[in-house]
Parts: C-alpha cells; structure tokens; sequence
C-alpha cells in the first residue's frame, strides 16, 4: 500500500522527468545511441584501456616517490598519506571492471536460483 | 544478412528498453551527484557497460541488471571523488570541497540545499522541498526508496540491484520514508 509521502514524491518526479527540455533530452539520445554503437561493437572506451590505466598508476606512483616528503614548501603543513593508503587508492582507481566480473558472476548465481525457485 | 537483421533487432530492443529508463536513471544520478554533467556521463557509460555486457540476457532480466550497472557507476563515482579529493589535499592544491578525506564515500551525497536547474524552472515550494529532502538522504536510502518507489523493483530485484539483503533494502527504505516524511512535514 502506497503512501501519501510516496504518492507526493513519485508524482514530483514522473513531472520532473515529463518536463526535460530538447536539449537534455537530446544528449540524453546522444548518449544512448553511442552506448548502442560502441557497446554493441564491442569496443572498449579509450578511458578503460588497460595501457591508460597503467601509465596513469604509474604517473602517480612516480609522482609520490620523487615527490619531497614531506613537501619542502608552502604555507599549509602537508597532510601525510602512507603507501598503504596510496596503493588502496590506485586499487580503487584501476580496478572497477574486475569488481564488475566478480558482481555478475554473483548475481547471475542469484538470476538462476530465482529460475530455479520460480 | 541473417546476422545484420539480428543485430538491428537486437539493437531495436535495447534501444527500446534504455530509452524506458534513461530519464528516471538520470534524474536519479542527479539526485546522487547533484551535477547534471557528472549524471549524464555516469548514465551514458552504465548503458555502455549494460549492452556491452548484458545484450545477450534475456529482457526480462534487463531491468535490475541495468539498475545495478548504474548503481555500480555512481558508488564508483563516490569513491573516485573521494580519492581526488585525497590526492589534491596530498598535493596542497586544497580539498575543493568541504568533506574531510576520511569520510565515508557511500554515504556522501550532493548539497542538500542546492536547488537543481529543472527545480529553479518549475518552481513550486513542495517540489522544491521534495528535491531538498532527496538529496538529503543518505545514499543507500535514497536509492532504495527510488528503486523500490519510483521505479517499481520488488524487494529481492532491488537487494540484487544495491549488492545488499532485502533486510538491508527493508530498513534503508523504512528510514528512507521516515526521513521524507519528517522532512516534509516540516516543509508543508
């Protein structure tokens, strides 16, 4: 049973999306149709390139060892992060697909038991 | 031939399918992020990830695999920005916002007094404080609230779509509804 909060609330955001003007709702086709062309060809954006995402660690991992710890310079007193940090930090940067694939397997184990349940 | 026609057919239902859910999926990532660009990229980039990887499901599977999907993006939205914001305080550029570097990234949400553009065009005080009172929720709430809500996912749909248990979704909901009410009712 519905609410009167919910009712409110969905009936505020069914005008909100109703009422987005043509130049949103264009970008938003602009935005579909690339998906379509480049997922269905199954190209990879430039931005997961493995290559991208290794020069980038390493860009960072050279930026923390030649940088002067702490920082030499500058009126504020530099903020410390330790390598631990550092390593989780490129670790969350680089390794969203990998999460993805251990995600799917998962629920794609759920899918096949809610077949299996129905 | 056969395999050009299956794949315009192929492309017709999926075009279909995201043009069903791409508004609701953006305002719910502009609810998240509170910035219409960051939104638009998260939304184009969870359908790239849902036809690259899920074009071949069945349909009937397609709606918590999309949801999931973006809901994936926007954690990970949440999460990079907080290690920018690392980054920079680690390099003395400055924070550029007011989070401090060890906050929980789940549980950061856009500013909760800020008035979206399409708020500011349609005006009205109730649509204004239903927006306020959106963003702010936690972010676990809100997706909740507007999954089960506002796009009708049942409770086990969503637990898959939010990577947590139904108990989990049951109680983000329920504070998520506590939340608006109390939020509202003081807003009337």
């Amino acid at each position: 049973m519905s609410t009167r909060i919910e009712e409110r609330v969905r009936l505020a955001l069914d005008e909100d999306v109703a009422s987005y003007d043509a130049a949103l709702l264009s970008r938003l086709n602009r935005s579909r149709q690339q998906a379509l062309d480049q997922g269905l060809a199954g190209r990879r954006r430039a931005m997961h390139s493995p290559w991208l995402g290794w020069a980038t660690a390493t860009a960072l991992l050279l930026a923390v060892v030649l940088s002067p710890w702490p920082p030499a310079s500058g009126p504020a007193p530099a903020p410390t992060m330790d390598t631990a940090a550092a390593g989780e930090d490129l670790e969350l940067l680089l390794a969203a697909d990998e999460i993805e694939v251990i995600e799917d397997l998962e629920f794609y184990a759920w899918l096949q038991q809610q077949s299996l349940d129905g | 031939m056969e395999l050009e026609e299956s794949t315009a057919a192929c492309r017709g239902r999926l075009d279909a399918f995201l043009r069903s859910v791409e508004r609701r999926a953006l305002r719910m990532a502009q609810l998240a992020t509170g910035n219409l660009d960051d939104a638009l990229e998260l939304v184009q980039d969870g359908m790239l990830v849902f036809v690259r990887s899920y074009r071949d499901k069945p349909e009937s599977d397609w709606p918590p695999l999309f949801w999931r999907v973006l809901d994936s993006r926007v954690n990970d939205h949440h999460r990079r920005q907080t290690v920018r914001r690392r980054w920079r305080v680690f390099f003395g550029l400055g924070a550029g916002a007011d989070e401090s570097e060890d906050a929980d990234p789940l549980a950061a949400v856009a500013d909760a007094n800020a008035i979206g553009p399409l708020e500011q065009a349609l005006g009205g005080e109730s649509r204004i404080a239903i927006e306020r009172a959106l963003r702010a929720l936690p972010d676990r709430q809100r997706q909740a609230f507007l999954l089960r809500v506002w796009e009708g996912l049942d409770g086990a749909q969503t637990a898959k779509a939010m990577g947590c248990s139904e108990g989990s979704v049951k109680t983000h909901l329920f504070r998520a509804m506590e939340a608006l009410r109390k939020h509202l009712e003081e807003h009337r």
